[in-house]
């Protein structure tokens, strides 16, 4: 009874309490006004508020707010925030009294914003174009990065051993980066004027960037384009095997995660040109192969997430390959023929770190490659060459601006015929930022120094980048010089060479908009000077070569017709040399003046089929003859370039895996190419043609894919 | 007299309980009614705004959230330049909801393999990453709620889009995508959340 009495005196209480505290709770008051912090002029309709409360309130047309919150809040201390859009919001930690009031002064924040988006898309921009990884399967038979980019915006079209030939630029001056690293070796071995392909599976990388010219203060040594590539970083399927068995080659892959933390891939691939030797040799070729190119690659990379924003990546990989080619020549007063075999083996290796967290991204790369030539020949010699190199950026994106900072150390021996030697150390550093001005324009200035201890060179290279983008529309400006060491060969023979410069102006207008227009257009116009080009006259090797390119490049896509891409490109170079053995300033025997590259892609839903056609065209180089006058020399061209080739890709399902069957028609039309002439003592002419002239591939890709639905959960919901 | 107390102090707490699920309610339907009545990118952004808003006044509440990484996405069809950005958010956004919260709203999954279907759409070469993770959410999600329109609409997108050797086929995305808007038109005037009709009406029209 006791009890009862209490329970119900108790409850009648706390009942009361409740009552007078719902009926009697006050209210206090935060009150103040909200003006803009330039203009003073009051902004109606400003949000304010108690952070992670409901109380809420907004400006009336004078600024003022008024907002009522429960005295239970006196003597605490709560955030009070002022929002409006297009203005930066201000909180401050205010405690709670009996009268309140805060003014706020906003700053607008619609220019910085401005800033972050244009610094970014310059970061985008002067990274080149962005080559579709998804695509090189179906538009190059060799899966070839370089097929892929020759006759995008500069690039020539033809592939006559001679690497990527950009806007002028021969093709040791366009430079492969991996994950900041300069890859000495990046074609597999070829004999002159034949086809090269890439030795990286492009699996092994995520994005590929390819920069005709203007490229940004991060990337150097090489003065004409840069073709970066940056690796993959977590595989997702736990395990995957592919395996490929064609006309050309045979290789497997087999790539296994764990966890999602840890990934392990090796795969190996043969390539063997016999088969094709035998059915395809061009018996107009003016050598032959004795033994058909082999190349036998293997490699092993591993990934290792340290944490959601830090991977940890290691690849290596070693490749050997050999041919034996036979060449007519004179011999004591009669045809005969010499026979040449090389032997080419290679390695690379790189760790790198990568660390991308809110604004800021660093990569630290370390690699070291060796390469050995062994050419046994009447004339046989040996060369090899080591590089070890260390890479690091970081870049940092702020309210205003986009800033990367690095270096570069780079040391390399080279070993060459006859027993010359040079060994240099090169040393970078670099540094970059982009700001925007004004809305939609934005502005990048970037130096680079370098030094290279063979020839104790050191040198400034300004670069300058401005954009201005709007909508689907931009249109960029890049001016700056670029350098490079010259080849080893000269250096072997005189190492006070300076470096080869050029100082390039590009400007850039594109409009893409492949959502709403299906449509994506560049426009490119140039100009290069070089200067200190090494040239070898009657006072020796010196430094006395000079040059220019200048031109346009037109690409367009339109991505609907008839269901498909269509891609052209145009370009055109008016360029002039006085180099190496030349003996007056004359348009250089690599470069074409015209070069167009027509590309339709369509793929077919209903039969599960990829078609690809590919015209390629390119004006006739220049060539000398022996016997010509120096007011004569490369007055000569060769025939025109023509190339249609054909790839039809089907996709399907056998047992339960992805498979691709690929079938090529290279050159269809069997177009003879003239790669040059040699002369019998008759001076009699004899066209160069390529051994590979017309070809056909054949080849299946089965890929195996293994994924647990528990694995797929356990990724999606982050569950154990 | 202790039974009525006891009513009353009850009515009165539960009085305050719901005054504070008013405000939310309150403001859950204000922005969203605005998510349909203004489509524009500053609306949208300020929607992204005040619903992260909610989220930290009220965390228990899925609906906020959905709509955090709902708005978040739209962006990136609405801003265009940096979608890229606004998606790699949206997603950052969803991943950072508690798992067990995620799994339990079939509207989470769907929204998420909606997004990644549009990642897909952007980059095919992610399909090996990207379709079994599709999969695999559409299936949970229509498991639990088999007539979700959302979830028949991101499922007709599956089929219709993906190449038949991978397991698309077109007239079944269609017949999924009539599926999801008859759906869509039952579902009107419940509390669910909502994709514009515009996307049912163009799909159910594709060809």
């Amino acid at each position: 009874m006791i009890n009862r009495f209490r329970i119900l005196r108790f409850g009648l209480i706390f009942f009361c309490l409740l009552i007078v505290k719902i009926g009697y709770s006050k209210v206090i008051p935060i009150q103040g006004v909200v003006r803009d912090a330039v203009t003073k002029i009051p902004i109606k309709s400003a949000l304010i508020y108690l952070d992670a409360t409901q109380y809420e309130t907004s400006t009336n047309e004078k600024g003022e707010f008024l907002l009522n919150i429960s005295d239970t809040l006196l003597g605490e201390k709560v955030i009070l925030i002022c929002h409006k859009m297009k203005y930066y919001d201000i909180s401050k930690t205010i405690l709670i009294k009996n009268q309140n009031v805060y003014n706020f002064d906003l700053d607008k924040e619609s220019n910085i914003k401005g800033v972050v988006v244009s610094s970014k898309r310059m970061e985008t921009k002067d990274n080149g174009i962005k080559m579709e990884i998804r695509d090189l399967p179906f538009k190059s038979v060799d899966l070839s990065v370089a097929s892929a980019i020759r006759g995008n915006e500069g690039a020539q079209v033809d592939d006559r051993g001679e690497g990527v030939i950009v806007r002028g630029g021969i093709g040791s001056e366009t430079g492969f980066v991996f994950d900041g690293i300069n890859i000495v070796d990046f074609f597999s071995n070829s004999p002159d004027n034949e086809s090269q392909s890439s030795r990286f599976s492009t699996k092994v990388f995520k994005n590929i960037n390819y920069s005709a010219g203007g490229f940004s203060s991060e990337y150097g040594q090489y003065m004409s384009s840069i073709i970066s590539m940056e690796s993959q970083d977590m595989p997702v399927p736990p395990l995957n095997v592919e395996i490929t068995l064609s006309s050309m080659n045979q290789g497997f892959s087999i790539l296994k995660s764990f966890k999602n933390k840890y990934a392990f891939e090796i795969g190996s691939y043969y390539s063997d040109m016999s088969l094709s030797n035998k059915l395809f040799y061009n018996k107009k070729a003016f050598s032959k192969f004795d033994t058909a190119p082999r190349d036998f690659t293997s490699y092993f990379r591993h990934i290792t997430l340290l944490n959601k924003y830090t991977a940890l990546k290691f690849y290596s990989d070693f490749s050997s390959s050999n041919y034996r080619v036979s060449y007519p020549v004179v011999l004591e007063g009669q045809m005969n023929s010499i026979s040449n075999s090389t032997r080419n083996n290679s390695t690379f290796s790189i760790v790198s770190l990568k660390h991308d967290k809110g604004n800021n991204k660093v990569l630290f790369s370390n690699a070291i490659q060796y390469l050995e030539n062994r050419v046994s020949s009447p004339n046989g010699y040996n060369e090899s060459t080591l590089q070890a190199q260390s890479h690091l950026d970081w870049q940092h994106f702020a309210n205003k601006t986009n800033s990367i900072l690095g270096y570069d150390v780079v040391y390399n021996k080279s070993n060459l015929p006859f027993d010359s030697t040079t060994e240099n150390i090169y040393y970078a550093t670099f540094a970059n930022s982009s700001i925007a001005l004004r809305n939609n324009l934005s502005f990048s200035a970037g130096l680079r120094y370098e030094y290279n201890r063979i020839n104790s060179e050191g040198r400034l290279l300004p670069r300058l980048h401005v954009l201005y983008a709007k909508n689907h529309h931009s249109l960029k400006y890049d001016i700056g010089l670029y350098s490079q060491l010259p080849l080893p060969y000269f250096l072997s023979r005189d190492k006070n060479l300076k470096s080869e410069k050029s100082f390039q102006n590009v400007l850039t207008y594109e409009y893409k908009d492949i959502k709403n227009k299906n449509l994506h257009i560049n426009l490119a116009a140039y100009y290069k000077k070089y200067n200190d080009l090494v040239l070898y006259d009657d006072s020796g090797l010196n430094n006395g070569g000079h040059g220019y390119a200048g031109g346009f490049d037109i690409y367009a896509a339109y991505y609907d017709v008839f269901g498909g891409m269509l891609t052209s490109s145009y370009s055109y170079i008016d360029s002039k040399r006085l180099f190496r053995d030349y003996p007056r300033l004359v348009q250089p025997s690599f470069v074409a003046s015209n070069n167009v590259r027509l590309n339709y892609l369509k793929y077919s839903n209903k039969i599960s089929t990829f078609f690809n056609v590919q015209y390629s065209y390119a004006s006739g180089r220049p060539y000398s003859i022996p016997s010509e006058s120096i007011d004569d020399f490369m007055s000569n061209r060769l025939k025109d370039y023509n190339n249609l080739t054909l790839t039809i890709a089907h996709l399907t399902r056998v047992a339960k895996t992805q498979t691709v069957i690929a079938l090529s028609f290279i050159n269809v039309l069997n177009t003879q190419h003239i790669q040059g002439y040699t002369y019998l003592p008759n001076s009699e002419a004899v066209p160069i043609y390529p051994m590979f002239n017309r070809m056909v591939y054949l080849g299946v890709t089965f890929n195996f894919n293994h994924k647990s639905k528990k694995e797929i959960e356990r990724e999606l919901f982050k569950t154990k | 007299m202790k039974k009525i107390l006891l009513i009353i102090t009850l009515v009165a707490l539960s009085f305050s309980v719901y005054a504070v699920n008013d405000h939310y309610n309150k403001k859950m339907k204000e922005y969203a009614s605005s998510l349909i009545e203004d489509q524009g990118l500053d609306n949208n952004k300020e929607l992204v705004y005040n619903f992260k808003r909610l989220v930290k006044t009220y965390p228990d509440e899925w609906e906020a959230k959905y709509y955090v990484a709902y708005c978040l996405y739209r962006n990136s069809y609405l801003d265009q330049e940096n979608a890229e950005y606004n998606i790699a958010e949206a997603l950052d956004f969803l991943d950072s909801i508690d798992g067990e919260l995620f799994k339990g709203h079939a509207d989470f999954l769907i929204l998420k393999a909606r997004i990644l279907f549009t990642v897909l759409g952007m980059d095919n070469s992610q399909g090996e990453k990207l379709m079994p993770q599709i999969s695999s959410l559409l299936n949970i999600a229509l498991e639990m709620e088999p007539n979700n329109s959302r979830g028949l609409l991101v499922l007709g997108q599956y089929y219709y889009y993906l190449p038949s050797f991978i397991g698309g086929d077109k007239a079944k995305g269609i017949d999924k995508f009539k599926l999801a808007y008859e759906n869509y038109v039952k579902e009107a005037g419940s509390e669910l959340p909502k994709w514009p009709e515009s996307i049912y009406t163009y799909s159910i029209n594709l060809k």
